[in-house]
């Protein structure tokens, strides 16, 4: 079977961790268990080109993506950038954050994800949007479940392409 | 057991090599950690890890090694945290991975709690932080909102106490002039005490009002009609009642009024008119020379919507700069100099603004000190009935009630020059008609009462001074009326051959629309003091007001006053008459016919003055009796005829 590599990238918790875990179990947990290392799921999502097995990196956060072990980042063929809508902080650098991304592994697809959507009102929501960069942004919640399904769907597209 | 053997089973027991080729196939374990089985094809479909990493691991070069640290996974039912380490390497002679598993999963659980520690106080600063910044920048806000709140409060402290000492003067004023009224005999004083009384009245309720309005507004509690109202005329009642004061202060008002208004809005008329009052209130108040202008335009018309502009100018003493932009507000005013010298709320603009915005509209003010102010405002009214033929209504001091009226003939030839006197006149405020030939000007007179002509000289036919000679020469009522000629020439020339023709004036052309306007007034005022004692002649009989002019003092709205009562009470005296003629009544005949006599004589009708004398004396006497009853029908004639004229006399002061 067809295996891709996918890696989640951005700030200690921003909500990584419990985006996997809605994705693969629909479950989520209010308490912060932060993670070490790298954790490493798997999980087949079906597209047009048939079965996919997408091997997810759940990489410890940090604040930029340089303190992370290079090797971490070989051969991945999908990244997902999160960062927490309640904290400027994990938002701030993203221009940076992006363009280097690009530069390490050109030509991989990246979805930026704008997660703890449900923290926030629509208005705030606006005010936020007007401050990011000119890239394509989803905003997600892990808690709700909202836009996660689609995120990890629209990713496996853009990876088989 | 030496130190090597030590090492060894040390290292030995966390540790696990895997050997696979480069296709996926198992060469080799120790399987010291964990059994490596073989239910999938490769290697790389039994460990997610390997799978995701294959290309990676493909593109290594011999001898090249790859280090993974703290990898979190489930090997094989083992799961912990494990450092990988790739050597790609030829292992039994064939290219070969070496795959080098540390079991180091106590170091690293050690580890989380470091981290988790690590993240939650930064997470916390973190938000810290912007709690810290969140209450600074609430504070400032509060701190603003304070400041404002307490300037708000100052000001309106302010003025309050001073709208008091505002409120109680008139009111004081009342009181005084209350206990005045009520310790006076003298008529006369008693007339001034009520007009002041008035006055004060009318000022405390503008000033309740602007209070009233002010609240109202500022509760959200001020609400507007739509309804259709005829423009001008609102424009015309506001303006007139300024007419007044401007003249009393030698200031001219004009109005100018654009020609394409529509007749009738839809809106708020007495809001409009409130605006209005204001504005111009303040502008005569402020004015001291020069004139005050209202103008009105259209500045857009659509189905739904008509925008109109109105703009108030003066001439007056100006806004100084620093306090243009103050003028709206409310409560500023109150407390400032102007104010103090001029009296009022000083909530008049602030009120007209709100007005104003309140109807979709807005308004500047422009000023200069010493110049004069200006106020453009737009109101956006819902819809307009556009009128067919529109005309201009303009008006000036010049034009206002009080001035004389009358009605004047025009005598021209040229088109052009008719229309423009014609129109002129009639932007005066008189009574035009218009004719082009000295044979016209002779019938129109024959059949129409008029105060003034106004004769060309060069006409064809007749000229004007061979019509002016027939004028004088006539026995007609009209032999005297007042000419005012129009000549090209010099008027020395032209005077000359006018001297024994009492021409009234003479005005060279082309016109000065000015010049004209003072000379017919001055015609038409001469007229009006020429009336004391004039008589009006109707056929035989005569009606001769110079008694009462002369008893009334020449005020001719007392005369009319009295010439009303005779009207309505000459007839029902008359059948009188012929009810007693004919019960044979002939004492109290001659008791009634005494009685009327004497109003016959002072309205100045004295040929029936005279009949009645006769009757009083026949019946007095009782002689005659056979023609007792054709005098009285002669009286009723006479009245009638009198009564008929009295009627049609226009009453001007
Ligand atoms: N309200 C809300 N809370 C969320 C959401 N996603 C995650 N969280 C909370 O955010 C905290 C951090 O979540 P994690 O998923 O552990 O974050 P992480 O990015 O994996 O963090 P690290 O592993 O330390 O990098 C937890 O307390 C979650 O419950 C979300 O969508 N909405
Ligand atoms: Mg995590």
């Amino acid at each position: 079977m067809n295996s891709k590599k996918v890696i989640l990238l951005g700030k200690y918790g921003v909500g990584k961790t419990s985006l996997i875990r809605q994705f693969m179990h629909k479950e989520f947990s209010d308490a912060y268990l932060t993670t070490i290392g790298v954790k490493i799921e798997k999980k087949i999502v079906t597209t047009n080109e048939g079965p996919l097995a997408m091997i997810i990196w759940d990489i410890a956060g940090e604040s930029s993506h340089r303190k992370i072990p290079p090797s971490y980042k070989l051969g991945s063929q999908g990244i997902i950038y999160v960062f927490d809508l309640s904290r400027l902080s994990t938002y701030e650098a993203l221009d940076r954050e992006l363009s280097d991304l690009k530069t390490l592994l050109p030509n991989v697809p990246i979805s930026l994800v704008g997660n703890k959507k449900d923290l926030l009102n629509e208005k705030d929501l606006d005010t936020i949007a007007a401050k990011l960069p000119l890239v394509d942004v989803t905003f997600i919640s892990a808690r709700t479940g909202e836009n996660v399904e689609k995120l990890f769907h629209d990713l496996a597209l853009a990876m088989v392409r | 057991m030496n130190i090597q053997t030590l090492k060894q089973s040390y290292i030995n027991k966390n540790t696990q090599f895997v050997v696979f080729s480069i296709e996926g196939q198992l060469l080799g374990s120790c399987d010291t950690l964990f059994k490596v089985k073989m239910e999938k094809d490769t290697l790389f479909e039994e460990v997610p890890f390997l799978a995701s990493m294959v290309e990676a691991l493909f593109d290594m070069a011999e001898g090249e090694e790859l280090t993974f640290p703290c990898i979190g996974e489930d090997l094989y039912g083992n799961e912990g945290y494990f450092d990988f380490v790739f050597n790609k390497q030829k292992y039994q002679g064939k290219e070969a991975m070496l795959w080098i598993i540390h079991d180091f999963s106590e170091h690293y659980e050690h580890l989380i709690s470091l981290q988790q520690q690590r993240n939650e106080s930064e997470i916390k600063g973190e938000f810290l932080e912007t709690e810290k910044k969140n209450i600074q920048l609430e504070n400032e806000l509060l701190e603003y909102k304070n400041a404002e709140l307490e300037r708000l409060q100052q000001i309106k402290s302010r003025f309050f106490s001073n709208i008091s000492h505002e409120l109680r003067t008139p009111l004081n004023g009342i009181y005084g002039l209350a206990n005045l009224i009520d310790g006076t005999g003298d008529k006369h004083k008693l007339k001034e005490y009520t007009e002041a009384l008035n006055a004060t009245v009318v000022h405390l309720t503008t000033m309740v009002n602007d209070i009233l309005d002010h609240s109202k507004i500022e509760a959200g509690k001020i609400t507007f009609v739509k309804e259709p109202f005829d423009l001008r005329a609102t424009l015309r009642t506001v303006s007139n009642s300024f007419l007044f004061a401007c003249r009393e202060k030698g200031i001219d008002l004009q109005v100018n009024l654009s020609f394409d208004l529509p007749r009738v809005i839809v809106g708020d008329a007495t809001k409009l008119s409130q605006i209005l009052y204001n504005l111009l209130g303040n502008a005569v108040k402020f004015t001291d020379k020069g004139s005050i202008r209202l103008e009105v335009s259209l500045l857009s018309m659509q189905e739904s919507c008509t925008e109109l502009q109105f703009s108030i100018s003066d001439t007056g003493i100006g806004i100084a700069k620093e306090k243009l932009e103050k003028i709206f507000a409310p409560y500023e005013q109150a407390t400032d100099h102007t104010s103090r010298l001029f009296g009022g709320t000083g909530l008049g603009l602030n009120i007209v603004k709100q007005l104003v915005e309140l109807q979709g509209g807005s308004i500047r003010v422009d000023s200069s000190l010493g110049h004069g102010t200006e106020f453009v405002l737009s109101i956006r009214y819902e819809g307009a009935l556009k009128e067919k033929n529109p005309e201009p209504y303009v008006s000036s001091e010049a034009s206002s009630s009080s001035d004389p009226t009358g009605k004047i003939l025009i005598g021209e030839d040229d088109t052009l020059q008719q229309k423009m006197l014609h129109d002129l006149l009639l932007k005066w405020g008189y009574e035009v008609s218009t004719v082009g030939t000295g044979k016209q000007v002779m019938e129109v007179l024959a059949n129409t009462e008029l105060d003034v002509l106004l004769l060309d000289y060069h006409m064809p036919e007749m000229d004007g001074y061979q019509v002016a000679s027939a004028i004088r020469a006539s026995s007609e009522s009209y032999a005297h009326i007042p000419i005012i000629i129009l000549t090209g020439e010099q008027p020395t020339y032209t005077e000359g051959k006018f001297q024994e023709l009492n021409i009234q004036s003479f005005v060279t052309k082309p016109v000065l629309p000015d010049e004209l306007h003072k000379m017919i007034r001055r015609v038409l005022t001469d007229i009006q003091k020429d009336r004391k004692g004039r008589v009006l002649s109707m056929g035989k009989m005569e009606v001769d007001l110079s008694y009462l002019i002369d008893v009334m003092d020449g005020d001719m709205l007392k005369i009319k006053e009295l010439v009303e009562i005779f009207l309505s009470s000459a007839p029902q005296q008359i059948s009188k008459m012929h009810d007693l003629y004919d019960k044979k009544d002939w004492h109290s005949l001659q008791s009634l016919v005494h009685q009327s006599k004497s109003n016959y004589k002072y309205i100045g009708i004295l040929s029936v003055g005279e009949l009645l004398d006769e009757l009083e004396q026949d019946l007095k006497k009782e002689r005659n009796q056979e023609g007792y009853l054709s005098k009285i029908e002669q009286v009723e004639k006479a009245t009638h005829q009198a009564v008929t004229h009295l009627k049609q006399m226009r009453w001007s002061s």
